[in-house]
């Protein structure tokens, strides 16, 4: 087992530049996971990782060996694609396999290789069959097994669980995470969904436009985002951005906007020294309350557009005095917001963000 | 009474779908047994005259034989060279097809993993020979072939039918291969097969109804062809059936059935051939290789 390094990756396909100077440090036993939106190079990035596209510019090392010029054959990685690719006209035991004949293993070892893995992944009964005679999450963990068998010193994943139904994934995600605590190798997975990331990854790249936007773990990424588009990228629902100003009173910091007044968690010495910000608050940090019981400067008032009660909780949508949109997630239990209705919000919990409202980038996070 | 109403219908509305199923099934039979008879027929026809007698055949021409002379088949299998000129035919078809589904098979990969000028100028290159009618060709061939010496040899023949049928052959086999999934390819090269391994392991086996396509096609055409024998062979050593039979037609002048032997005889390998390649056919392989 090994990690992984990516040192200066650029990628052009034609007049394209899809990945701009990428540098990653993946450490051995890591579950890395690459997120963004679709098309901001992820498979790029594994594809190269994996030895099936080329750099432009840069080197790739798996362990200490550079292998930028190396086969797929020889990098010793194995990958599961998003489609599995499986191949038809071989049983499940004859595609699980392949990787092992081509390379002269004994027939011996590969018996028991393909029994161990598909004893962990519960194929042991559907050895004998086809592809097609399997269903989409049988073939997934063929296509999972195909990759264990090799005993690979890293994993390369591209959107493996995309085409299962919503709750197969769920289940395969907890699987994938069993699998991964039992294997200790180095996976480097790829997914558009944010949730899949958090929940799977020890750490997450988030990547917008072929460039890296932070590397952190799922935690300090969800509480301290480097910028407005991982911000609003983690998370669901997304973090809400509010445009307005920053004032120093009495040694309080407010955050101003047309009949907003918000006391922020922080003092003058550590505020940003700019006046134009945009304030950042997840839909889950804040609470609804009794304007009685705190002071003007401590919650903002909204008014309600439209109330999404699903179960444990309700997702309402409200605009702020001066109109600004404001998504919050509320615990049920308490009342329902009715349309039109003016409620109270109190931040609560988590952090509060501010940031610059020309790059984007986050100016400070403070902890409520 | 709507919800009673409701009930009643749905088996009233299955029922006459049901019906109009039927309908369009007894019509697709009908349309069906219809082209078997066309093509059936005329068969049966050329095989009931070559087990008559060529008096029986004026007399009665379309009726069944009073007795079955399959002594017809007996006398042309002893006693003319008929055996000799089918071993020829078979020679020359069954390696013609076996390399033009060879180097089809292995020009059609390079085109499908080639990317960019290269794969369109091979690709482009072989498909051009399609619009050239074998007719343009024959005064040159004829003249290329006899200064390379190969006229009047089984060699010759195997190699023109081998270059005449690389272009439709790669057409039918590139249209085909481009239809497997790029992951296949890279899920094999990542399990550390080469390019051989790739092409013989993985893209040949699932072309198979592409090569079946093709050794159906390729397998009639050479069976079949008189013009090149007609214009390359002149020793009995090297004539192929179709060409034999022309002589047949004087050698058992007005022997009609004689001839149907011969020509009931030569058609048997095709329909071997196609019955034995059908199911590959049909068979869509490629299904359940990806997605749910
Ligand atoms: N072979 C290729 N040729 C040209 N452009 C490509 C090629 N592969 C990917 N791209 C482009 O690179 C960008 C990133 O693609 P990709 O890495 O697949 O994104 P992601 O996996 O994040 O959705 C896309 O804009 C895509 O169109
Ligand atoms: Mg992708």
């Amino acid at each position: 087992m090994s990690g992984v390094r990516l040192e200066g990756i650029t990628k052009v396909f034609g007049s394209t530049v899809v990945l701009t100077k990428t540098d990653l440090d993946i450490k051995d036993g890591e579950f890395l996971v690459l997120v963004g939106p679709s098309g901001c190079g992820k498979s790029t990035t594994l594809r190269i990782v994996a030895g099936l596209e080329t750099p432009t510019e840069g080197s790739v090392f798996i362990g200490n060996r550079n292998v930028t010029k190396l086969e797929p054959s020889d990098r010793d990685i194995a990958m599961v694609f998003q489609d599995y690719a499986l191949y038809p006209h071989m049983k499940v035991f004859d595609n699980m396999a392949f990787g092992l004949k081509l390379r002269k293993v004994s027939k011996k070892e590969i018996t028991e290789r393909v029994n161990e893995a598909a004893e962990m992944l519960g194929l042991t009964n559907l050895l004998d069959r086809y592809p097609k005679q399997l269903s989409g999450g049988q073939r997934q963990r063929v296509a999972l097994g195909r990759a264990v068998v090799r005993h690979p010193q890293v994993f390369l994943m591209d959107e493996p669980l995309s085409n299962l139904d919503a709750k197969l994934r769920v289940q395969t995600r907890a699987e994938l995470i069993k699998l991964h605590q039992k294997l200790k190798s180095t996976v480097i997975y790829v997914t558009h969904d944010q949730t899949e990331a958090m929940t799977m990854g020890t750490r997450i790249v988030v990547m917008k436009d072929g460039l890296v936007q932070q590397v952190d773990t799922p935690k300090f990424i969800y509480d301290h985002p480097a910028n407005m588009f991982v911000a609003g990228f983690i998370g669901s629902p997304p973090m809400n951005f509010i445009k307005g100003s920053l004032e120093t009173a009495n040694g309080k910091v407010l955050f101003k906007s047309q009949g907003i007044s918000l006391e922020l968690p922080t003092t003058s010495a550590e505020a940003p020294k700019q006046q134009d910000v945009v304030l950042g608050i997840r839909p889950e940090n804040v609470e609804v309350i009794d304007q009685n019981k705190f002071e003007e400067s401590k919650f903002l008032t909204c008014h309600v557009e439209v109330s999404e009660y699903v179960g444990s909780e309700s997702i309402v949508h409200t605009k702020t005095p001066d109109g600004q949109k404001l998504v919050v997630k509320v615990n049920a239990n308490g009342k329902i917001a009715e349309p039109g209705e003016t409620i109270k919000l109190r931040p609560l919990d988590g952090f509060l963000h501010l940031f610059d409202p020309q790059s984007g980038s986050n100016l400070l996070s403070m902890k409520v | 009474m709507s919800v009673k109403h409701e009930v009643n219908s749905a088996p009233e509305a299955e029922s006459s779908a049901k019906v109009a199923n039927n309908v369009k099934d007894i019509m697709k039979q009908l349309i069906l047994a219809l082209y078997a008879a066309l093509i059936l027929g005329p068969f049966m026809l050329v095989v009931m005259t070559s087990l008559k007698t060529t008096q029986e055949l004026y007399q009665n021409p379309l009726g069944l034989p009073s007795t079955f002379h399959f002594e017809n088949y007996a006398k042309i299998l002893m006693e003319g060279k008929m055996p000799f000129y089918f071993k020829n035919s078979f020679i020359v078809t069954i390696i013609s097809v076996t390399l033009i589904i060879f180097f089809a098979s292995l020009a059609s990969y390079a085109i499908t993993r080639l990317d960019g000028w290269k794969s369109k100028l091979m690709y482009g290159l072989f498909t051009i020979g399609m619009m050239i009618p074998t007719q343009v060709n024959m005064i040159p061939l004829y003249l290329l072939v006899v200064k390379l010496g190969l006229n009047n040899s089984i060699l010759g023949l195997i190699i023109i039918y081998i270059a005449f049928a690389m272009p439709f052959a790669t057409f039918i086999m590139v249209g085909f291969m481009r239809g497997i999934p790029k992951s296949l390819i890279e899920a094999s090269k990542i399990d550390g097969a080469n390019e051989w391994q790739i092409y013989s392991r993985v893209v040949l086996p699932l072309s198979l109804p592409s090569v079946a396509t093709v050794a159906i096609f390729n397998f009639v055409w050479v069976w079949n062809d008189l013009l090149f024998p007609l214009l390359f062979v002149r020793t009995d050593s090297v004539k192929t059936l179709p060409l034999a039979m022309l002589r047949f037609q004087g050698e058992y002048m007005f022997d009609f059935p004689m001839i149907f032997v011969g020509v009931v005889l030569a058609s048997i390998p095709m329909i071997v051939t196609y019955v034995l390649l059908q199911r590959w056919f049909i068979q869509g392989l490629t299904a359940g290789s990806v997605k749910g």
